[in-house]
């Protein structure tokens, strides 16, 4: 119990990165009246170099935030529904699936908080903090794995 | 014994009054017991399950926050098919009002499993197909607010009876009036019969010669329709009157008028029976009972005497005399006045021309949902506990393709020989696996043959990105580049068959590059990819990918030689769409009961099945399928900005023609063809393809951009060679690679152009 507990406290640190300044993906398409662009332009350099998932929008950012109200009050089920909203909202952001993982982890689901918890890591990429939150993320499910 | 004269003799008076005393006694004891037995009755039923309520079947509910890709047309026909009014006043829960790119909305609350939602009115401003602003003007302020999910359907109890129960709490002004004025005056007053109403209705039926009032109370109404069948005997009357003398002394007059209001026969829709005021306010008016006027709540009054006799839709005068008679009794009362009762008889009857409360408008949906509850939930509890099943149904996407689905079959008709032609999709959120539409045929509604379920056919080319991505999972071996035989060869089988596969075009064409051999589609190449890498792994991929049952192990599996369902391709291309996470498909998020206990939840599953480097791999692949190979056609709807991902598939003669794709945010599986096994003159570029890229269109789209993994490098190829080169080169494209696979020889260019020139791989990444 301790230690599900313990493992929320990176849900303290989560709050601080949720929200990041963000162009959402939704805007970056827009429908059918687009020109194509004669010459390449940065954005089509960047995808190459594409390494990391899209930015955490506002809208499930603030989710996410209720989400972890409920799970630090003991109520993942509760949170797993917030967190499925904010997925809906923010598919490719690598801290809606982080939240995942501390929920399935709150419920004593590991092999399901791995999972989540390794997508998220791949979305974070090469976004240093992000990464690090992944790779501590995943130990800490692997160590109360270890010891129910 | 001697004769003796009788004589009243005291002892003979005794004997008299003892007879008749146990002639009382007797009485009063088949009294007692039949009062205890009617008094049985009454409790037992009135205090269970009062009804049979179905379950109901809810679609996903709207999300609305600033950045949603949602346009006010969108918007407006989502509301629409919530029964919200248009009202520039926001007087009431359930109206909306639009000016230009704004629109502000009073929503209604609903309980979802997570929570209740309350309703807010909300100003929203749109900008190029998203919600640019939202603000909370009345109620709790939230980033993220939901609509009230569309109901799409329920699951109803054999003997078609269809309720939406309705508390007391939740009745519009003056309906209860209304009905008690109408109905049973003395209401509030009697304690179950009301001799002066008989003695009035008798009297008043007399002086007319006919019936024309009924003496009966709303108790004793509840009582027969309730407990006791229509027979109109004398012994039915009598246990009616006890039983309602019962009633009224066991239970508060509150609940008695509460199980009236649900119980009261209001009307016929096809086979399903109206009754209660709940659902007669969605089948008449198509809102809620709170939100009815008093003239709409004296309507329904009105029909109670005779729903059918009176049905504003078949009998407008009738039914528009009879409500306005309530609305006198109304004013007679002092419950209105004069001038409220005058506007409000001079207001149209308001009824909806069809029931929005349509049985089934998803049949091919709500097939799989059916499905799906079968697994956990017993058809007695589904028809009759009142369940609430919330699935993940997106009202629009789903007639949007089945509009788009019928218009070009249709089109591809016109051509010779392809009158019978019939389709299939499925659409799905890539990341999350909730189906948001399932078409089952060309005929829409009609709850026919359920293709996208239950049809299995062929799969053909469909079946080859599992191919290529088991080789690609190996880069030791393959590469994106490694150079393939597209070269006819025969494959003798041990009892003397032999197979010699050929291309779709007739032609072979040599020595091609892997990414090539997919992107076009080439069968020869692709066998001996398979063969090569073996049946086994590519059986193990298909496994992996989401396929139920593992496949024979024969070669012409590598063209495809497997049936499945468009559902079933989608549960495999799913996999593919989320990079190479398992995400099963749901159609179901959760079950409640109808208090809101939430029962079952079907929440996100996510299993990592394939690495996230071949995957990529792949992904370009199929990327260069729809650019520059056997999907060009794609772009001949969609914008040349949006990246997709897709496959075609084509059977023999066109008898099964498929394509299957994925943008960022949407993922379709599409099946053109004819259920008599016909030829067609279609391939899947022509025919699946089509209905697939009208449909997406159609659709708001979010490009397709993978992340590029740790493991995987780009770098310039020289497209001849196969060499690296440099960036500028002529004929270079910028391919990517498992880290440490590349070639790691390089060529210099051919041209010294430092000009660039737009080329289509460029744009891909």
């Amino acid at each position: 119990m301790v230690r599900r507990l313990a493992g929320l406290l990176p849900l303290v640190f989560l709050a601080g990165c949720a929200i990041e300044p963000a162009g959402t993906p939704q805007q970056r398409e827009a429908p059918a009246t687009e020109q194509e662009p004669v010459v390449s332009t940065p954005e089509q350099t960047e995808r190459y170099d594409r390494r990391s998932g899209d930015p955490l929008s506002p809208a499930a950012a603030s989710l996410l935030a209720s989400a972890r109200g409920y799970l630090q009050g003991g109520q993942p089920d509760r949170a797993l529904t917030l967190i499925q909203r904010a997925h809906g909202i923010s598919p490719n952001a690598a801290e809606v699936y982080y939240h995942f993982a501390h929920a399935h982890q709150a419920r004593g689901e590991y092999a399901r908080a791995e999972q989540f918890a390794r997508r998220g890591l791949a979305l974070a990429g090469n976004r240093e903090k992000l990464e690090q939150q992944g790779v501590d993320l995943l130990a800490g499910i692997r160590q109360a794995a270890n010891n129910p | 014994m001697t004769n003796r004269p009788r004589k009243k003799t005291p002892a003979r008076r005794r004997s008299w009054a003892g007879l008749i005393l146990r002639l009382i006694l007797v009485l009063a004891l088949v009294l007692t017991v039949w009062l205890v037995y009617l008094d049985h009755q009454v409790t037992s039923r009135f205090e269970g399950n009062r009804w049979e309520v179905p379950s109901r079947v809810y679609a996903r509910a709207l999300e609305l926050y600033e950045g949603a890709s949602l346009s006010p047309a969108a918007l407006e026909s989502e509301l629409s098919a919530l029964g919200y009014r248009r009202d520039a006043s926001l007087r009431q829960a359930g109206s909306w009002h639009r000016k230009g790119n704004q629109l502000r909305l009073r929503s209604r609350g609903f309980h979802f499993p997570g929570g209740a939602e309350p309703g807010r009115t909300l100003a929203l401003r749109f900008d190029n197909g998203v919600i640019s602003q939202m603000r909370v003007e009345q109620g709790s302020a939230e980033p993220v607010v939901r609509l009230e999910p569309q109901a799409i359907g329920g699951i109803y109890p054999a003997h078609n009876e269809d309720r939406i129960l309705i508390q007391l709490s939740q009745l519009p002004p003056l309906l209860r009036e209304a009905m008690i004025v109408t109905e049973d005056r003395d209401f509030d007053s009697h304690h179950g019969l009301a001799p002066v109403s008989i003695a009035r209705a008798m009297l008043a039926n007399m002086q007319a010669g006919r019936v024309v009032q009924g003496g009966s109370t709303l108790t004793q109404q509840l009582v027969k329709n309730f407990y006791l069948t229509a027979d109109r005997t004398y012994s039915r009357k009598l246990n009616e009157a006890a039983m309602a003398l019962l009633l009224e002394w066991r239970y508060p007059k509150e609940e008695i008028f509460e199980a009236y209001l649900n119980e009261v026969y209001l009307g016929q829709a096809g086979q399903r029976a109206i009754h209660g005021v709940g659902l007669a306010s969605q089948f008449y008016f198509g809102k809620p009972i709170s939100e009815l006027e008093v003239q709409e709540s004296a309507l329904l009054v009105a029909m109670v005497r005779g729903p059918a006799y009176y049905n504003p839709r078949r009998h407008p005068e009738r039914a528009t005399q009879r409500r306005n008679r309530v609305l006198d009794l109304l004013e007679e009362q002092g419950n209105l006045s004069a001038g409220a009762a005058r506007d409000a008889r001079r207001t149209p009857l308001g009824v909806i021309e069809r029931p929005r409360f349509q049985a089934n408008p998803y049949p091919a949906f709500m097939d799989l949902v059916r499905q799906h509850l079968k697994r956990d939930y017993d058809d007695q509890d589904l028809q009759s506990s009142g369940l609430r099943i919330f699935t993940t149904l997106d009202p629009g996407v789903q007639t949007t393709a089945a509009r788009r689905l019928s218009e070009t079959l249709d089109e591809l008709s016109a051509g010779p020989g392809n009158d019978t032609l019939e389709g299939a999709m499925v659409i799905s959120r890539p990341h999350s696996g909730e189906v948001q539409a399932v078409v089952g045929s060309r005929a829409s509604g009609a709850m026919g043959f359920n293709r996208a379920v239950a049809a299995r056919r062929p799969i053909g080319s469909l079946i080859k990105p599992a191919i290529y991505l088991a080789a690609l999972e190996q880069p030791d071996r393959y590469t994106l580049i490694s150079r393939l035989k597209d070269e006819p060869f025969r494959i003798e089988f041990k009892n003397g068959d032999e197979w010699s596969p050929r291309n779709f075009d007739g032609e072979s064409h040599g020595e091609v590059p892997l990414h090539q051999a997919l992107s076009r589609s080439y069968n020869q190449a692709t066998v001996r990819l398979g063969l090569d890498v073996g049946l086994d792994p590519v059986r193990d991929m298909l496994e992996r990918l989401g396929l139920e049952r593992r496949p024979g192990a024969y070669p012409a599996l590598l063209l495809g030689s497997l049936d499945l369902s468009p559902l079933q391709v989608t549960e495999m291309y799913q996999t593919l769409a989320a990079s190479g996470y398992r995400v099963p498909l749901r159609s179901i998020t959760a079950v409640t009961t109808a208090e809101g206990e939430t029962l079952s939840r079907y929440d996100l599953e996510i299993h990592q099945v394939v690495e996230p480097g071949p995957m990529h791999l792949l992904h370009y692949a199929m990327q260069e399928t729809v650019r520059d190979g056997t999907g060009r056609g794609v772009y001949r709807f969609l914008p040349d900005a949006l990246h997709v991902a897709g496959k075609t598939g084509t059977t023999d003669g066109g008898r099964d023609t498929w394509f299957a794709g994925f943008t960022g945010n949407t993922l379709g599986v599409t099946w053109v063809g004819t259920d008599d096994n016909v030829p067609t003159l279609l391939s899947g570029g022509t025919g699946a393809l089509r209905v697939w890229g009208r449909v997406m269109a159609d659709l708001p789209q979010q490009s397709l951009a993978p992340v590029v993994p740790e493991s995987v490098d780009y770098h310039w190829i020289d497209s001849d060679s196969g060499l690296r080169t440099a960036e500028n080169c002529r004929d270079a494209r910028r391919i990517p690679f498992i880290a440490g696979s590349a070639p790691e020889q390089e060529r210099p260019c051919g041209d010294s152009f430092g000009g660039r020139v737009q080329r289509w791989f460029e744009r891909l990444f």
